[in-house]
C-alpha cells in the first residue's frame, strides 16, 4: 500500500516568504540558516511520523469501514431475496396480505442495490436479482440431491467441457 | 489430484452461452486446471476471490464481462481440492431488472 505525506506547511514555510521577499533563496541561505533549517525538520520528523502513522490507520479503518458496509448491503439483499420469494411462494390471498410487507423488502433491496453499486461495483453482477435468483437455485438443488456432473479429473472436466460445447452446436 | 464438478444449472448455462463465450471459458478454466494440478496459485487475471456476505462462492472471470461461480465441496483449496461449479453467464447477467 502507497501512503502520500504531504510535508506540514510550517516546515517549509520559511523558504517560500523568503521567497515571497526576493532577499534571499534556498540556495543563498547561509550555513548557519541551512543547520538551524536542518535541525528544525530533524526536530519534525517524529511528528511527521507520527502523522503518517495516523493517515495509515485512519486508511485501513476506512477500508474496513466499506469491507463491513458491503457485507451489509449483501446481507440485505440476500435477506430481502428470500423472504420476497417466501412471500411469492404463499397462496394468492395470503401472498396479498403480505403486500406491504412485499413493496417494504422491494424498496429495501433496491436501495441496498444501489448502495452495493457505489460501494462495489466490480462484483454487482453477483447482485442482480437474476444472478442471485439463480445461485438460490443451485442451493436448492444441492439439497434437494439434484445430480449434476462429476466427480472428474482435470482432464476428464475439461474434455467433458469441450464434448458439452459440441454438443450444443 | 483436484476433482471437478458441475451442478446441474451450470450445464444449462454453459450450453446456452455464445460460441466465443464457450471458448473463451474453456480456454481460462483450462490455466485453473493446470494451475491447481501443479500446485501453484491460479493466475490472478482469472479473478478468483470470495465472493462478500455469500460464504464459501467465489468468483471465476473467464473475459472481461463473462463471469461464473464455484464453491469448494473440500476443505482442501490445493491439489486434493474439489471444485463444484454453479452458474455461468455472459455479458447480459449485468442486466438489472
Amino acid at each position: 500500500m502507497n501512503y502520500t505525506y504531504v510535508v506540514p506547511y510550517e516546515t517549509w514555510q520559511p523558504f517560500v516568504e523568503a521567497d515571497e521577499r526576493g532577499s534571499t533563496s534556498v540556495a543563498a541561505l547561509s550555513g548557519l540558516d541551512v543547520r538551524k533549517e536542518a535541525a528544525r525538520i530533524s526536530r519534525a520528523i517524529p511528528e511527521m511520523s507520527r502523522k503518517a502513522d495516523s493517515l495509515r490507520d485512519l486508511q485501513e479503518r476506512s477500508a474496513q469501514v466499506k469491507a463491513d458496509l458491503i457485507d451489509v448491503a449483501g446481507q440485505i439483499i440476500r435477506v430481502s431475496d428470500r423472504l420476497i420469494d417466501a412471500i411469492h411462494a404463499l397462496p394468492p390471498e395470503q401472498a396479498a396480505e403480505q403486500a406491504e410487507i412485499l413493496g417494504e423488502l422491494e424498496q429495501g433491496r433496491k436501495l441496498a442495490f444501489e448502495r452495493m453499486a457505489h460501494l462495489n461495483p466490480d462484483q454487482l453482477w453477483f447482485w442482480t436479482e437474476e444472478w442471485q435468483a439463480g445461485e438460490r437455485a443451485v442451493d436448492r438443488d444441492i439439497a434437494a440431491g439434484v445430480p449434476g456432473e462429476g466427480p472428474m479429473t482435470g482432464e476428464e472436466f475439461l474434455a467433458a467441457l469441450d464434448a458439452m460445447r459440441a454438443e450444443s452446436a | 489430484m483436484p476433482r471437478y464438478e458441475w451442478e446441474r444449472r451450470f450445464g444449462e448455462e454453459f450450453k446456452k452461452l455464445s460460441k466465443d463465450n464457450q471458448a473463451a471459458f474453456l480456454e481460462a478454466v483450462a490455466r485453473f486446471v493446470a494451475a491447481l494440478k501443479e500446485g501453484r496459485p491460479p493466475d490472478p487475471g482469472l479473478g478468483i476471490q470470495q465472493m462478500p456476505s455469500h460464504p464459501g462462492i467465489y468468483e471465476f472471470h473467464y473475459s472481461k464481462w463473462g463471469r461464473a461461480t464455484f464453491h469448494y465441496a473440500s476443505e482442501e483449496r490445493g491439489k486434493d481440492a474439489i471444485v463444484v461449479w454453479r452458474r455461468i453467464g455472459g455479458h447480459t447477467i449485468y442486466r438489472q431488472p
